[in-house]
C-alpha cells in the first residue's frame, strides 16, 4: 500500500527544489517566477494524482502512512520523516498547492518588477514546502517543523521590504507572538509523548483514551493555544493585522488562504483528542465565537483596505474554530476551503487595486486607504466583478461558496450552543456590512481621485486577472461540493469525502428540515440587512449610524480595543524593565560585584603571599596545593574512624 | 589496535605544529601552518571516525602506557561515542575558526596560531583521557593557552576578564583536584591499589554523604566553565572561549559527575536542573537588554548552556543525547554567529547594534548567513539546535514538568533577543554612511560559514547518525549512573516509566536487534574496567533501573 504513494515526498520537495534553484543558480527575475510556478504546478498535479488515487480506494483504506526516513531516534523517542495520506491531508494539499499556484502566477504580475523578485519567489517556494510538510506530516513533530517553517517564511515575507522599519517590526512581532503559541504547542507535544509514548498520529489517536485521560484537557488546551497563535485568535491576534506590511500576494497566500488556517487543520487533525475533553471543546468554540465578533467589530471602521481584510480573516478563522468547538469539524474544514477561495481572491483583488493606485496616486497619498479610492468600478472591471463575487461569497449570500460553509457552521452552533449561534449570526451581519462597505468605498460612488490620477489607473495585466477570474469561479460554485442534506440527500460530496477521517465522532444532531431552512433564511436576512446598512451609509450617504451609535463604541472599534497599547504597557514594557533590572542590578551589581569583591580579596591574599614567593607560577601552584590539602584533610577527616 | 595510534596523533600533532611555528617566519606562513596542522588533525579524525564502531559503546582506539607508576597514573586514552562526537566538533571547528579569523587576527599572528593549536591539544586530551589524573592535567593545561588568547583578543575589559576567569577557574580546579585526590585515596583504601583509572573509580562504593561533597567539588569546577549562573560573569568579557568551555565542562559533567556520584545525584540533580532552568531564563532576559552584539551572544550562550546542563541532569538517554547534540550544535550556531559577527566588526570596528542597520541590501551574502545562525540559535526545527533542545525537553519533562516548562520559555525569549539583534543589524534603512560601502564576504569567509551552515542543516534534518554514534555509550553511562540509585531521585516526578511502552526497537530504531552490546546488558560495564581495574562488588549494575 505504501508503495503506491511512494512519490508523495515529491509534493513538498519540488517547491523546495524551486527555492534552491532560485537561491543558488538563478539571477534572472523573469525566470525566477517561472521556476517557482512550475514547481508548484507540478506539486498541484501530483496532489491531484493523490486525490484520484485515494478515491479509488475503499473507504476503510483511505489512510496511508508513507515513511521516508527515520528522523530523530533516541531510545524510546522515535520520530520519522513520514507523510500521512488521508482525505483531510489531501484536501489541504489541494488547497495549498491549488490556491498557492494561482497566487504564484499572480505574483509574477505583482512582483515581477521588484528588484528583489528572485528572493521573493525563493521565500514563496520555501513557504509552500513548509506548509506542505505541516499538512502532510504523519506525526506531531513533523507538523511542528512545518508549523515553525511557515512562521519563518511569514517572518521573512512580512519583512520583505525590510528597509521599511514598520515591515521589519511587523515581521518580528508575528514571529514572537507565534512563538508564544509554539511554546504551549511544544508543552502539549511533550505531554503527549510522556503519556502516549509516541508522537505519531496513528499511535496517539489509536491509543486507549484512558492513557491520555489524566492530561487530556491540558494537552488539548496547550495545542489550542498553539493554534490561537498561528491562526490569530484573540488574544493572540495582534500580529495578523500588522502582517499586512508584506506584499499583498503574501497576504493572500499566507495570511488568508493557507498558513493561518494551520490551527484549524491541527484542531481537526486532533479531533480525537479534542472530542475527549468537553472543556477544551467549549474553550475552542467560545474563543472562536468571541474572535469572530470581536474582529468583525473592528473591521467595521478600518480604512486600510488590507487591514479590513486582515480583521475579516481573523473573524472568519473564528468561525472555523466555532465549528470545530461544536463538533462540526467537517464544517470547519469546509469553511477553510471556501474561505481560501474567496479570501485569497479578496486580497488579490485588493492587491490589484493597490497595484493600480500605486502608479496613479500622487506622492504621499496612501494607495491602501479606502478614502483615496472610489468609483473604480469602470476603470477596473475585471477586478471589480471578481471582488463582487467574493464579497457576496463571504457575506454568505446564496448560492455563493461562503453560504454553504457558513450555514453549516451556524447550524452546528444552533444545535449545540444557541448563544454562540447568536454571536455567529450577529457576526454575519457585520461581515456583510464591512465587506460591502469596502466594496462600495473602493469601486462604488464618485471617485475621490483627481482627474490626472484617474487617467493613470489601469486594469491589471492578464497574469494577474486570470487568477482572479479562476478564483471568482471557485468562490461562486465552490460551495456546491457540499450541498446541505436538506436540499438533496447524499449530495454533500465534501462531507462524504472527509467522513472516514471523522468517523470516530458521535453522530451530529440534525434538527428538522423546517428548522434548518428557517435558520438559512434568517442568516440570509441578516446578511441582507448588513448589505442594506452599508448601502445606506456608503452609497446613499445617509449618516444614520452617526446619530444612532455612541461615539465611544466607534472609537473602540477604530482603535482596535487598544489591545496593542495594553500589551505594550502591561507586557512588553515590564519585560524590558525586568531585563534591564536583571542586567544592571542583579547581574552587574550584585552577582558580579560580589564575585569581584571576593576576587579582590583573594588577589590581595595572593599579593600577600607573593611577598614571600618569587614568581607567579609558584604562587599559583602553592595556592592550589594548600587548598587541595585543606579540602583533602577535611574530607578524609570526615571519613576518619 | 595494531594500526596507528590515532588518538595520540590527534592529541599531540597540534603541539608539534606549535613547535614548528616557532621556526616559521612571517604571518602568512604561520597562518598556513596553523591551518594545515588543524586540517591534518581533522583528516586524521575523519579516518578514526570512519573506523569507529558505534554499537560497542566502550572506549576504542585505546592506548595505554604506564606513566607515574608510583602514583598509579597511566597514559590511558580512548574514545567512546560521546567523546568522539565532542572531539569531532572540535576537530571540525578548529580549521574553520583559524580560516575564519585569517585576517581578523592581524597582530601577534604566530602567538595566536601557537596557542590555538595548544588549546586544541588540551581539548582533545580532555575528551580522550581515561585516566583522571591525565584528565586533570589537560583540564588545567588549557588555562595557559586561554590566558594568552584572552590577551591576544584584547577586548576592552580583557585584563579584568582574565583575572575574573582565572580566579573562578582556579577556585573550581582546586576543589576538583582535592576531589580527584580523595577519589584515588578512597580507591586505595578500598582495594589497596592506587589508581586514577576513571573506569576503576566508577566502581567505588562511596558513602553518599562523601559523594555529595565530592560531587559538589566537581560541579564547582565544571559550573564555572559551563558557565552556569551565578558563576557566569567572566563570560561576557571573554566570550571567545565560551563555546570551547561549554563543550569541555559539559563533558566533565557527563563523564565524571554522573557515573562517579550516583547517590549524590539524588539530591543534586533536581537542584542542578532548577538552577539550569533559572539560568536559561536569566541569560535570555539579560541578552534582551544588550545593545552590544558580543554581550548579547555571551548571554545567549549562558542561556543555551543552561539547556545543556539541564539535559545532562535529566539523567536519562533523551536528556543526555540531547545535551551532546546541543553542545555540537552550539559550537556551530553560536560559533558561527560569533565568527560572522567578528567578520562584520572587522569591517566596521564596532560591536554596537545601533551602529548597523540596512545591511540586507549592502551585504546580502553576509546577511543570509547571519540569518541561518540566528535561526539556528532560535531553535528553528530543521536546524541543529532544535534536535538538541527538543530531546533535552523530552528528557527533563519526564523528571519535572515545571522545570521543563520554565526552560521552554527560553525558546520564546530566544526568538525575541535574536530577532531583535537581527532586525537592528540587518533590517531597516541604511542610516549610517559607513554601512553603505561595506564589503560583502570574501570567498574564504563564505566557504567557512557555508561549511558550518551545511553541518547545521545536516544535524537538523538527519541527526540520527550522530545520535546512533553515541547511543550505546550513553546507555552504558546510564547503567553506570544508575547502578546504586535504588529509586529515582527524590523530588522528581517519575511519571515517565509506566505509561511509555519500553520498546527500544520501535519503529525506525537503528540499533540492530541482537546487538552484542545491547543496552542494559549487565556485562557491559566490565569492558570498561581494563586490566588494572578490579571489578568490585558493585561491578554488576542494577539494571532494573530504567536506563533507556
Amino acid at each position: 500500500m505504501t508503495e503506491s504513494f511512494s512519490y508523495i515526498w515529491l509534493i513538498p520537495f519540488l517547491p523546495l527544489l524551486g527555492a534552491f534553484i532560485n537561491v543558488f543558480f538563478n539571477r534572472n527575475p523573469r525566470v525566477s517566477g517561472m521556476i517557482a510556478c512550475a514547481t508548484v504546478a507540478l506539486s498541484f498535479l501530483l496532489a491531484l494524482g493523490v486525490f484520484f488515487q485515494l478515491i479509488g480506494l475503499p473507504d476503510g483504506e483511505r489512510s496511508v502512512d508513507v515513511v521516508v526516513y527515520s528522523w530523530i531516534t533516541s531510545g524510546t523517542f522515535a520520530v520519522d520523516v513520514a507523510f500521512l495520506v488521508d482525505p483531510l491531508s489531501t484536501v489541504m494539499m489541494l488547497v495549498v498547492t491549488g490556491v498557492g499556484l494561482l497566487i504564484h502566477v499572480y505574483s509574477i504580475g505583482y512582483m515581477g518588477k521588484d528588484a528583489c523578485c528572485v528572493r521573493y519567489f525563493s521565500y514563496l517556494n520555501l513557504f509552500m514546502f513548509a506548509m506542505l510538510i505541516l499538512v502532510m506530516g504523519n506525526n506531531f513533530l513533523l507538523m511542528f517543523v512545518g508549523w515553525e517553517g511557515v512562521g519563518l517564511c511569514s517572518y521573512l515575507l512580512i519583512g520583505f521590504w525590510c528597509e521599511r522599519r514598520s515591515a521589519a517590526n511587523a515581521g518580528m512581532k508575528a514571529f514572537v507572538v507565534n512563538r508564544i503559541g509554539d511554546f504551549a504547542f511544544i508543552l502539549g507535544l511533550l505531554l503527549i509523548f510522556l503519556y502516549a509514548g509516541s508522537l505519531t498520529y496513528a499511535d496517539v489517536f489509536a491509543a486507549d483514551p484512558a492513557v491520555l485521560a489524566p492530561v487530556i484537557t491540558a494537552v488539548t488546551l496547550l495545542l489550542f493555544i498553539g493554534a490561537m497563535g498561528k491562526s490569530a485568535q484573540v488574544p493572540l491576534h495582534v500580529w495578523l493585522p500588522d502582517a499586512m506590511e508584506g506584499p499583498t500576494p503574501v497576504s493572500a497566500l499566507i495570511h488568508a488562504a493557507t498558513m493561518v488556517t494551520a490551527g484549524v487543520y491541527m484542531v481537526a487533525r486532533c479531533h480525537v483528542l479534542f472530542a475527549q475533553s468537553a472543556t477544551a471543546m467549549t474553550v475552542v468554540a467560545v474563543v472562536g465565537a468571541v474572535t469572530a465578533i470581536f474582529a468583525a467589530y473592528i473591521a467595521l471602521t478600518q480604512y486600510d483596505i488590507k487591514r479590513v481584510l486582515a480583521y475579516s480573516t481573523v473573524s472568519q478563522l473564528g468561525y472555523m474554530f466555532l465549528a470545530c468547538g461544536v463538533g462540526y469539524f467537517t464544517a470547519g474544514i469546509f469553511h477553510l476551503v471556501t474561505h481560501a477561495f474567496f479570501k485569497a481572491l479578496l486580497f488579490m483583488g485588493a492587491g490589484s487595486v493597490i497595484h493600480a493606485l500605486e502608479h496613479a496616486l500622487e506622492k504621499g497619498k496612501d494607495p491602501q486607504d479606502l478614502r483615496n479610492m472610489g468609483g473604480l468600478r469602470d476603470l477596473m472591471p475585471v477586478t471589480y466583478k471578481s471582488m463582487l463575487l467574493a464579497t457576496l461569497a463571504i457575506a454568505g449570500i446564496a448560492p455563493f461558496a461562503g453560504f454553504f460553509s457558513k450555514d453549516l457552521i451556524l447550524l452546528g452552533a444552533f444545535v449545540n450552543a444557541p448563544v454562540l449561534w447568536l454571536v455567529g449570526l450577529a457576526t454575519g451581519a457585520m461581515t456583510a456590512f464591512y465587506m460591502f462597505r469596502l466594496l462600495f468605498m473602493t469601486f462604488g460612488g464618485e471617485t475621490r481621485l483627481s482627474r490626472d490620477e484617474t487617467e493613470k489607473v489601469r486594469e491589471s495585466s492578464r497574469v494577474m486577472t486570470i487568477p482572479l477570474v479562476l478564483l471568482a469561479v471557485l468562490s461562486t460554485v465552490g460551495g456546491f461540493i457540499g450541498i446541505p442534506h436538506v436540499f438533496a440527500s447524499g449530495m454533500d460530496r465534501f462531507g462524504g469525502f472527509l467522513a472516514p477521517v471523522f468517523s470516530g465522532l458521535p453522530e451530529a444532531q440534525v434538527p428538522s428540515a423546517s428548522v434548518e431552512l428557517a435558520l438559512m433564511v434568517l442568516a440570509l436576512l441578516v446578511a441582507a440587512a448588513g448589505i442594506w446598512g452599508a448601502y445606506t451609509v456608503y452609497v446613499r450617504g445617509n449618516r444614520v449610524f452617526d446619530r444612532l451609535v455612541p461615539r465611544a463604541l466607534y472609537t473602540l472599534s477604530l482603535e482596535k480595543f487598544y489591545v496593542d497599547e495594553i500589551y505594550d504597557t502591561f507586557i512588553v514594557g515590564p519585560v524590558r524593565k525586568i531585563a534591564r533590572a536583571c542586567w544592571r542590578i542583579l547581574d552587574a551589581a550584585i552577582i558580579d560585584g560580589g564575585l569581584t569583591l571576593a576576587a579582590l580579596t583573594v588577589r590581595s591574599m595572593g599579593n600577600a603571599i607573593r611577598y614571600t614567593q618569587t614568581g607567579v607560577v609558584q604562587n599559583y601552584a602553592l595556592i592550589m596545593v594548600i587548598g587541595a590539602l585543606v579540602v583533602f584533610a577535611y574530607i578524609t577527616g570526615y571519613l576518619g574512624p | 589496535m595494531t594500526e596507528l595510534p590515532y588518538l595520540s596523533l590527534i592529541i599531540w600533532l597540534p603541539v608539534l605544529g606549535a613547535v614548528l611555528l616557532l621556526f616559521v617566519k612571517g604571518d602568512t606562513a604561520a597562518r598556513w601552518v596553523g591551518f594545515g596542522v588543524s586540517a591534518l588533525v581533522l583528516v586524521l579524525f575523519a579516518v578514526c571516525f570512519g573506523a569507529f564502531k558505534a554499537h560497542l559503546g566502550e572506549p576504542q582506539f585505546v592506548e595505554r602506557m604506564p606513566w607515574i607508576e608510583s602514583l598509579g597514573v597511566s597514559y590511558h586514552i580512548g574514545a567512546d561515542g560521546i567523546s568522539i562526537l565532542l572531539a569531532g566538533i572540535t576537530a571540525l571547528m578548529w580549521p574553520l575558526a583559524l580560516l575564519g579569523t585569517w585576517t581578523i587576527v592581524s597582530e601577534r599572528v604566530r602567538a595566536y596560531q601557537v596557542f590555538m593549536l595548544l588549546m586544541e591539544t588540551t581539548l582533545m586530551g580532555v575528551f580522550f583521557s581515561l585516566d583522571l589524573f591525565l584528565f586533570f592535567l589537560f583540564w588545567e593545561g588549557m588555562l595557559i593557552p586561554m590566558y594568552f588568547l584572552i590577551g591576544i583578543w584584547g577586548y576592552e575589559n580583557s585584563a579584568r576578564a582574565a583575572l575574573k576567569f582565572f580566579l573562578f577557574a582556579v577556585f573550581g580546579s582546586l576543589l576538583m583536584l582535592a576531589a580527584v585526590i580523595t577519589l584515588a585515596f578512597l580507591h586505595h583504601q578500598a582495594h589497596d591499589v592506587l589508581t586514577f583509572e576513571i573506569a576503576a573509580l566508577y566502581q567505588l562504593s562511596i558513602p553518599p554523604e562523601v559523594q555529595f561533597w565530592l560531587a559538589l567539588a566537581f560541579i564547582a569546577a565544571f559550573a564555572v566553565k559551563v558557565p552556569m549562573v551565578p558563576f557566569h560573569t567572566w563570560l561576557p568579557d571573554a566570550i571567545v572561549l565560551a563555546v570551547v568551555l561549554v563543550k569541555m565542562a559539559a563533558y566533565g559533567f557527563i563523564r565524571l559527575t554522573l557515573p562517579l556520584f550516583p547517590d549524590a545525584l539524588t539530591e543534586l540533580a533536581p537542584l542542578m536542573c532548577a538552577v539550569a532552568a533559572a539560568g536559561i531564563v536569566y541569560g535570555a532576559l539579560i541578552a534582551l537588554a544588550q545593545s552590544d552584539i558580543r554581550r548579547m551572544i555571551a548571554y545567549s550562550t549562558i542561556s543555551h548552556a543552561g539547556f545543556v546542563v539541564l539535559g545532562v541532569f535529566a539523567l536519562n538517554q533523551h536528556g543526555i543525547q540531547g545535551a551532546v547534540v546541543h553542545i555540537v550544535s552550539l559550537a556551530l550556531s553560536t560559533g558561527g554567529l560569533f565568527l560572522a559577527a567578528m567578520m562584520l566588526v572587522q569591517r566596521r570596528n564596532t560591536w554596537d547594534m545601533e551602529a548597523y542597520g540596512g545591511l540586507w541590501h549592502t551585504i546580502p551574502v553576509f546577511s543570509a548567513f547571519l540569518l541561518v545562525f540566528t535561526l539556528a540559535s532560535v531553535g528553528l526545527p530543521g536546524l541543529s539546535s532544535f534536535v538538541g533542545e527538543f530531546l533535552i525537553l523530552v528528557g527533563v519533562f519526564q523528571r519535572n514538568i515545571l522545570i521543563a516548562a520554565v526552560a521552554a520559555t527560553g525558546i520564546i525569549l530566544a526568538a525575541v533577543y535574536m530577532l531583535r539583534m537581527y532586525r537592528k543589524v540587518v533590517f531597516g534603512p541604511v542610516t549610517k554612511e559607513e554601512n553603505r560601502g561595506i564589503r560583502d564576504l570574501s570567498f574564504r569567509e563564505t566557504a567557512v560559514l557555508a561549511c558550518m551552515t551545511l553541518f547545521i542543516i545536516w544535524i537538523g534534518v538527519y541527526p540520527n547518525p550522530f545520535l546512533r554514534t553515541m547511543e550505546a555509550s550513553v546507555q552504558k553511562l546510564l547503567v553506570q549512573t544508575h547502578r546504586l540509585a535504588e529509586s529515582p531521585p527524590a523530588g522528581m516526578t517519575q511519571v515517565s516509566i509506566e505509561p511509555m511502552p519500553a520498546d527500544p526497537n520501535g519503529p525506525g530504531d537503528p540499533v540492530a536487534p541482537g546487538d552484542p552490546a545491547a543496552p542494559g546488558d549487565p556485562a557491559a560495564p566490565d569492558g570498561l574496567t581494563g586490566p588494572n581495574g578490579p571489578a568490585g562488588p558493585d561491578a554488576t549494575p542494577d539494571t532494573s533501573q530504567d536506563t533507556r
